[in-house]
């Protein structure tokens, strides 16, 4: 079962992964890549390590994604 | 509560959160606008959700555990709900048109002075 | 010509490379130095080495405390670099562009984010306050409160927030994981000892362990607070606007 479950979350890391390095509209990028970072806590808490796990959901899925779309505002949402 | 009483009322809960998902899931991806796919969207989040933790506690039983199910489902309901209140009005107040079956939209809609103030 | 010894230069590293992978120890293999003395040394000597029975917690404060003051120098740093470009914001004037619109925040967001927030600011006093037993610890208690603002800040508006958590009384906080790592740092030079270490000679075993356990405490308390401090401060560096700032208050 927990085998299953990995193998389930790190396809779904790979995938948010290369969708964050393929949307060329860079707000949807940031919100993916919360996304990202919301599976690899997920992936971090399987592998034991949940001092990292904490870590990643506070730093990863929140305060990153607030600046990451405060920078996109102030300056340009598409990637040319 | 005897053991069947509770089984039973796990597997209900259950498959009833797992409904939840699948039709939350589905209307994500069919339907046409942000304000339609916010509907299912946010029956996931909160009924789907609910659901299951609910199961869970009642297969936990009383237990340290218990109270942190319970907080859970006081996090989620304080936080999903919300969270798509804000969603949706914001896309509103930004002038986000909602979908409509002939593609153009009665501008203003009914009501929409009292909201933005106009 | 320049493309051939390019081309001869690359091969060259690249057979190195290749030749240094094939003498590496295989990966993740038990009878690696890491498996066989690092890690047994840890879990077991942790605890009365270190003062700490979280391992990772002995590990980031102890063993490895000359990275950890580093990373907080870092953040300290990327916080300078912030304040240097973008400049800090003016208490009670700073606006963007959400404060100036007519439209408020919904009631809905503003109620529950008012309940929300020391719900949440509680729970990182306790993650960084508990780090030495249960997981967590400076860093992910200081993100927490850093997000918890931030959250503040996205339902009540910028001039609300600096406010409530004034330029003033951040400035010091900011640098109080540097100067509380440095203090438990010379600390230990003052007693004779080396820099950053937490048992300190020639006192009795009961009053060096309470002097540790104080010492890893302030430097938790000092990460946590002023990690919090700086991702508020960044934000609030990044999300004024000028062109909106210098007007009176409206309300």
């Amino acid at each position: 079962m927990d085998w299953t479950l990995n193998l389930l979350l790190l396809t779904l890391l790979l995938a948010t992964a290369i969708a964050v390095i393929r949307i060329r509209d860079l707000l949807a990028a940031a919100i993916v890549f919360s996304a990202y970072s919301l599976v690899m806590a997920i992936l971090w808490t399987q592998l034991r390590a949940p001092d990292l796990a904490l870590t990643e959901a506070a730093v990863g899925a929140g305060v990153t994604t607030v600046l990451f779309i405060i920078t996109i505002y102030r300056t340009v949402r598409k990637e040319d | 509560m005897s053991n069947v009483v509770k089984d039973t009322l796990t597997v209900i809960f259950g498959l009833t959160g797992v409904l939840f998902f699948i039709g939350g899931t589905v209307g994500l991806l069919r339907c046409p606008d942000l304000y339609s796919r916010l509907h299912p969207a946010t029956k996931c989040d909160t009924v789907g959700s609910i659901s299951i933790t609910v199961a869970l506690a009642l297969q936990i039983g009383l237990d340290m555990a218990l109270f942190k199910i319970l907080v859970v489902i006081f996090l989620l309901l304080m936080t999903s709900a919300p969270s798509g209140h804000a969603i949706g009005r914001s896309a509103f107040m930004n002038g986000v048109m909602p979908w409509h079956k002939k593609g153009v939209v009665p501008w203003p809609l009914e009501g929409g002075d009292r909201w933005t103030g106009h | 010509m320049r493309k051939a010894i390019m081309l001869l230069a690359l091969a060259g590293i690249g057979v190195m490379l290749i030749y240094a992978v094939g003498e590496m120890p295989p990966m993740g293999d038990s009878g690696n130095p890491d498996k066989t003395h690092v890690a047994p040394r840890y879990l077991e000597h942790g605890e009365e080495e270190a003062g700490a029975s979280n391992v990772v917690t002995a590990v980031i404060l102890n063993y490895r405390g000359y990275d950890t003051m580093g990373e907080v120098a870092v953040i300290f740093c990327a916080l300078c670099a912030v304040v240097a470009v973008l400049g800090r914001e003016k208490t009670g004037l700073s606006r963007t562009h959400m404060d100036v619109s007519r439209v408020k925040a919904s009631v809905v967001v503003r109620t529950t984010v008012r309940f929300l927030v020391p719900v949440i600011i509680f729970f990182a006093i306790y993650i960084i306050l508990h780090g030495e037993e249960t997981p967590g610890g400076g860093f992910q208690g200081g993100a927490i409160i850093g997000a918890s603002i931030i959250l503040f800040t996205l339902a009540f508006g910028l001039p609300e927030s600096t406010r409530k958590i004034p330029l003033k009384s951040r400035v010091p906080l900011e640098s109080f994981a540097v100067i509380a790592f440095l203090a438990a740092g010379f600390t230990g030079i003052l007693f004779g000892a080396n820099f950053l270490t937490y048992i300190m000679p020639g006192l009795s075993e009961h009053a060096a362990e309470t002097i540790r356990q104080v010492m890893m405490m302030v430097i938790e308390i000092g990460i946590g607070f002023a990690g919090g401090i700086i991702f508020t401060s960044i934000m609030f560096a990044m999300i004024r606007e000028d062109k909106y700032e210098l007007q009176p208050d409206s309300s």
